[in-house]
């Protein structure tokens, strides 16, 4: 079932075009959202998750028109979002705030309710802090509790703008394993800076930039796309776009390797980089 | 076509957003003020006899101190939960902006509403025992009818419902002082003609203006207590209160976005009720 299908989405903030006529389809599994700032990812994002409005396009999600009202609804009863920056109500402990998103969810029960937000508190590891003022949680757990509320009801489609911002090395590995388990059988949608973590958990990768779908396909392909434009040297070499310095010692080069450069398997981040670069010649990253 | 505006969650919400009233810290502030004040009257043996003090205490902490300090943890509540980068997250759910003012709403007249029903309540029977053990005629506090003492919650809902709209309408730092500085002045405009007779020496005059904002009437007399207002128009002023007051909700929840058209038409009917209650009062 195709629980995402935009089309020709476009959307500006006054003269400035964020989106530009974007089509995407998506349906159970993860799909991750890769691109420089200023790309439209959390635009993009956004209109997932029914806080924004395309200005024109069609965007259907979970088989239901977003533009309309009352599908708008029923299509929130069935998503879970974490944005990329989010405020707390103050006074609220971490238990109340979760459980004050639960009500506008619609779980009205209390005993239910109380049930639930257990269970999402604990699957973010947040149990012992649950009675806990928000304002004296760490950032780490900040942003666990916002992924906390995401899960309230297990949503059929989850839009998650750069989740692991904030999380130790520990909590992105379990971050990870959470929402592996969740994509088996439902629409996830991540944005990320951080290209390791959609080549260890994102079987299909959408690269945007300039408001525009660069790529959409396995991170294995995008990786491919820089094979034999990978190489390692002591020296920085000339046609090296992009270079830095290994922790093993030699620089890890991308751009056109000179003749009997050791070729080395190419990553996803060194696509992503070409592809990236490309589209800016200027921008050059270097760490000698 | 938009979804309904009452459903289950939204009275669920207004249980919530009541506990987060009663619990706010703006209130033991308060009560710290009363107890101490309280505390001053009886020390220093003044309001008269220890019942028509109790009264005193009573009536003018429910119209002095818990009326406008509600104002101030509706504003707070309502803002708490508004602010755009807390929004983000409340945006993306079921329960839309309108239904969370209006849960809003539910939880002022669940919570602080109650308390002020139950402070009326006690000043009905605090009333009857204190004339009925205050032998001097002159210490004597006069009795209210049900209708004044109902004017109690009315103004605890109107101060509530107005906190809220501000919260929609004037979401910037700074505006809760400033609405808070507008209204003060707003009531002593009003107040001014009568405290001018009142000082005079003369007898009490009620300067007709004033009956539109009666509250401070009630203490304007040395004994802290005025003749009751005049048979058959504490009901017009009810009226007149709760028409202000539902004329507030009104702007808080057209700032909520939504359909409007059934919003105008029933607030364009409370308008003319409340102006023609206010006309009514005045005699």
């Amino acid at each position: 079932m195709t629980d995402i299908r935009l089309t020709a989405v476009s959307k500006s903030y006054g003269r400035r075009r964020v989106l530009n006529a974007i089509s995407l389809e998506a349906g159970a599994g993860l799909l991750g959202l890769l691109g420089p700032n200023g790309a439209g990812k959390t635009t993009l994002l956004r209109i997932l998750a029914t806080v924004a409005e395309a200005d024109s396009g069609g965007v259907h999600l979970l088989g239901q028109d977003a533009a309309d009202p009352l599908p708008r609804v029923d299509i929130r009863r069935g998503l879970g979002y974490v944005p990329q920056e989010t405020g707390f109500p103050s006074g609220f402990t971490a238990f109340e705030y979760v459980d004050y998103v639960a009500i506008l969810k619609e779980m009205t029960d209390r005993r239910t309710r109380h049930d639930e937000v257990r269970r999402v508190l604990a699957v973010m590891g947040l149990s012992q802090v649950a009675r806990r003022r928000i304002r004296r949680l760490s950032g780490g757990m900040k942003r666990r509790l916002v992924i906390a509320q995401a899960l309230l009801g297990n949503p059929r489609l989850l839009v998650l703008d750069e989740p692991t911002v904030s999380l130790d090395p520990e909590q992105r590995l379990r971050f990870r394993d959470t929402i592996s388990a969740l994509a088996e059988d439902r629409c996830v949608v991540v944005s990320t800076h951080q290209t390791e973590d959609v080549a260890a958990f994102c079987p299909r990768v959408v690269v945007l930039h300039e408001g525009q779908v660069r790529f959409d396909g396995a991170p294995r392909q995008l990786a491919d796309a820089a094979t034999g434009r990978v190489w390692i040297a002591d020296r920085r070499d000339p046609g090296a776009r992009l270079a830095w310095r290994t922790g093993d010692g030699p620089l890890r080069q991308v751009g056109t390797p000179p003749p009997g450069a050791r070729l080395v398997q190419p990553l996803l981040e060194d696509g992503y980089l070409l592809l990236v670069d490309a589209a800016e010649p200027s921008a050059e990253v270097t760490n000698r | 076509m938009s979804a309904p505006t009452w459903t289950p969650a939204v009275r669920r919400l207004g249980a919530f957003e009541a506990h987060r009233m009663l619990r706010h810290p703006a209130y033991p502030i308060a009560m710290l003020y009363i107890l101490t004040w309280a505390g001053t009257l009886l020390v220093n043996h003044q309001g008269g006899t220890p019942a028509n003090g109790a009264y005193m205490v009573v009536s003018s902490s429910l119209l002095l101190v818990y009326a406008p300090v509600t104002f101030v943890v509706t504003n707070r509540v309502a803002a708490a939960t508004h602010r755009s980068r807390v929004r983000e997250v409340l945006d993306s759910v079921p329960v839309d902006v309108r239904q969370r003012t209006l849960g809003a709403i539910v939880g002022l007249m669940r919570g602080p509403v109650v308390v002020g029903l139950a402070g009326a309540a006690l000043l009905l029977v605090l009333g009857r025992f204190v004339t009925a053990l205050t032998p001097v005629a002159g210490d004597r506090v006069y009795q209210r009818t049900v209708l004044e003492y109902l004017q109690v919650p009315a103004i605890v809902l109107g101060a509530g419902l107005l906190g809220i709209a501000v919260a929609r309408w004037l979401p910037w730092p700074g505006m809760l002082p400033l609405t808070t500085l507008v209204l003060w002045f707003g009531t002593m405009a009003t107040y001014f003609p009568f405290t001018a007779v009142s000082q005079s020496g003369g007898p009490e005059v009620v300067h007709a203006r004033t009956w539109l904002s009666l509250w401070p009437v009630w203490y304007a007399s040395d004994q802290g207590m005025l003749p009751r207002q005049p048979l058959g128009q504490e009901m017009w002023h009810l009226s007149y209160l709760l028409g202000l007051g539902t004329l507030a909700g009104f702007a808080a929840l057209l700032r909520a976005g939504g359909p409007r058209r059934a919003l105008f038409v029933t607030a364009g009917a409370v308008v003319a009720v409340t102006a023609a209650a206010a006309w009514l009062q005045l005699g």
